[in-house]
């Protein structure tokens, strides 16, 4: 499926007043993801299959913040994708949360996450074992607690 | 097109396409020919009649295209026709005054109601649709062995008015034409502009993005089946003005040509691709290189072994121009990652 058509998805009955879908508000739509999110593809009408996985992530964004969230779930929102646009996701995921939206980011990347994250929860075996604010989250202190090896004081 | 050509966008959307424009231009090929060899190919009987052939199919098929869109597929539809063919003929041999408007709805209610069970058997039972239908075309046809209990109905008791169906040509198209193309207009509409018609591409590309973007799936592809079973009804009360004699065994192997329709007019039967549009342009394919052959007194087996090869020729063309376009874009992925590292060293 296109762009257009991915971008549209969970918004469709937006778009279509009396049961009919609006081709133009449609397009509109898309183009504007396109443009906020910085999406490569030449046209709303590109296929996703054909972007590069850094663009099919952004798709996916697209799709969600369509729908106008105030909590936003990712789930390894840079998995699979090269380093240049990894920045791009993040840039735009910075930019979400400074607009106010609460983002729960869950990475398996550390580097991911220490950069990201206001505040970061470990869990263990499925449980919550550390909280730990901006400043204080570390590599160290963060696999510590995953790992379940006490703090050395 | 050159194997190293970039696929851009608008060859992208070209390809996608061009699916449509192929089998026009096998279709004119086909016309081509058969207008050199055969003296009465293209005189306006003949078209009335192709399209009089095709009629049923386009009406069943675009149902038909729904269901594929979702991954499933419907094998019951030529059961289905039999089935309601039958009652339609039946009630209108014994209620000749009946309107025949409420007849038409008796054989879509039936429809619909045998083309829930099987979306039920799919999309509830989570029997594959493959295995679902192929019982239901068993036990549909069962059941018409059962309610015909041997008869048949020959069109003499039928009232003239119902004949009339496959006999007046208004605007010089065959009234049962002139019902296919509005269905195939409304079908076609719906999935290009209804959000459930996206809905049923979205489930057939790609199921578990679709679960995830909440479609409600089930419900979707119990609807296409309905859809399926409602045209296979009106397809049945086409059939029974159309066909001079209706007993247990009309249709039998329709569903073979309405798949066929259907896969040649390049709906993927793996999902989330196809046009209604492609369907209907499949079936007056198929119907034309049958009415050629007829022409041309070709025998039986020349006809059914075109059938085949036509489904070979194109779902050998599908497959080429997909693997083609993959990796033309492949290589275009790797190309704009390799432009970047370098980037990124530099």
């Amino acid at each position: 499926m296109s762009v257009r058509e991915n971008v549209s998805l969970a918004v469709l009955p937006t778009l279509t007043p009396w049961g009919v879908l609006r081709p133009d508000k449609e397009r509109a739509l898309a183009l504007r993801f396109m443009d906020r999110l910085r999406i490569k593809a030449t046209s709303p009408a590109q296929s996703v299959r054909s972007l590069s996985g850094g663009n099919q992530q952004k798709v996916v964004l697209s799709k969600w913040l369509a729908a106008e969230p105030r909590v936003l779930m990712l789930d390894e929102p840079t998995h699979g994708v090269d380093v240049a646009t990894k920045a791009d996701v993040h840039r735009a995921i910075s930019h979400l949360a400074a607009q106010g939206l609460a983002i729960l980011l869950i990475s398996s990347e550390l580097p991911e996450i220490l950069g990201m994250s206001d505040r970061v929860l470990v869990m263990r075996e499925g449980r919550l074992v550390a909280e730990l604010a901006r400043d204080e989250a570390t590599q160290e202190r963060v696999i510590r607690a995953a790992a379940g090896v006490a703090e050395v004081a | 097109m050159t194997g190293r050509r970039r696929v851009t966008p608008h060859g992208l959307a070209a390809a996608l396409r061009l699916r449509e424009t192929g089998i026009v231009i096998a279709l004119a090929a086909v016309c081509v020919f058969f207008s050199i060899r055969a003296t009465n190919f293209l005189t306006l009987d003949n078209w009335q009649d192709i399209a009089k052939e095709v009629a049923i199919v386009v009406a069943v098929g675009v149902g038909e295209t729904m269901v594929v869109l979702t991954r499933n597929i419907d094998l019951s539809v030529g059961s289905m026709v039999g089935l309601t063919a039958y009652l339609t003929a039946d009630t209108l041999a014994q209620h000749n005054g009946a309107p025949l408007a409420l007849i038409a709805l008796l054989a879509v209610g039936v429809g619909i109601g045998l083309g829930l069970v099987n979306g039920l058997l799919v999309a509830v039972a989570r029997i594959p649709a493959i295995i679902a239908t192929l019982a239901t075309l068993a036990i549909y046809r069962g059941i018409a062995f059962e309610v015909t209990g041997g008869q048949r109905i020959a069109a003499f008791q039928l009232p003239d008015r119902f004949l009339e169906l496959a006999a007046s040509k208004p605007a010089g198209l065959p009234t049962l034409a002139w019902i296919a193309l509005g269905v195939a207009l409304a079908g076609g509409v719906a999935l290009r502009l209804a959000p459930w018609g996206r809905d049923l591409y979205a489930i057939g590309s790609n199921p578990e993005a679709a679960r995830l973007a909440g479609i409600p799936a089930r419900r979707r592809v119990i609807a296409a089946f309905v859809v399926s079973g409602a045209l296979s009804g009106l397809g049945g009360f086409m059939w029974a003005a159309r066909f001079p004699t209706v007993d247990a065994v009309a249709a039998t192997d329709f569903e073979l040509a309405v798949i066929t329709a259907v896969v040649i007019g390049g709906v993927n039967v793996f999902g989330g691709s196809g046009t209604v549009l492609g369907a209907v342009l499949g079936a007056v394919l198929v119907a034309t290189i049958a009415n050629g052959f007829t022409l041309l007194r070709l025998s039986e087996f020349w006809k059914i072994f075109f059938n085949g090869l036509a489904i070979v020729v194109a779902v050998t063309i599908d497959a080429l121009v997909t693997q083609r376009l993959q990796e033309a874009l492949r290589r275009r992925r790797a190309e704009v990652l390799a432009a970047r590292h370098q980037e990124a060293e530099a």
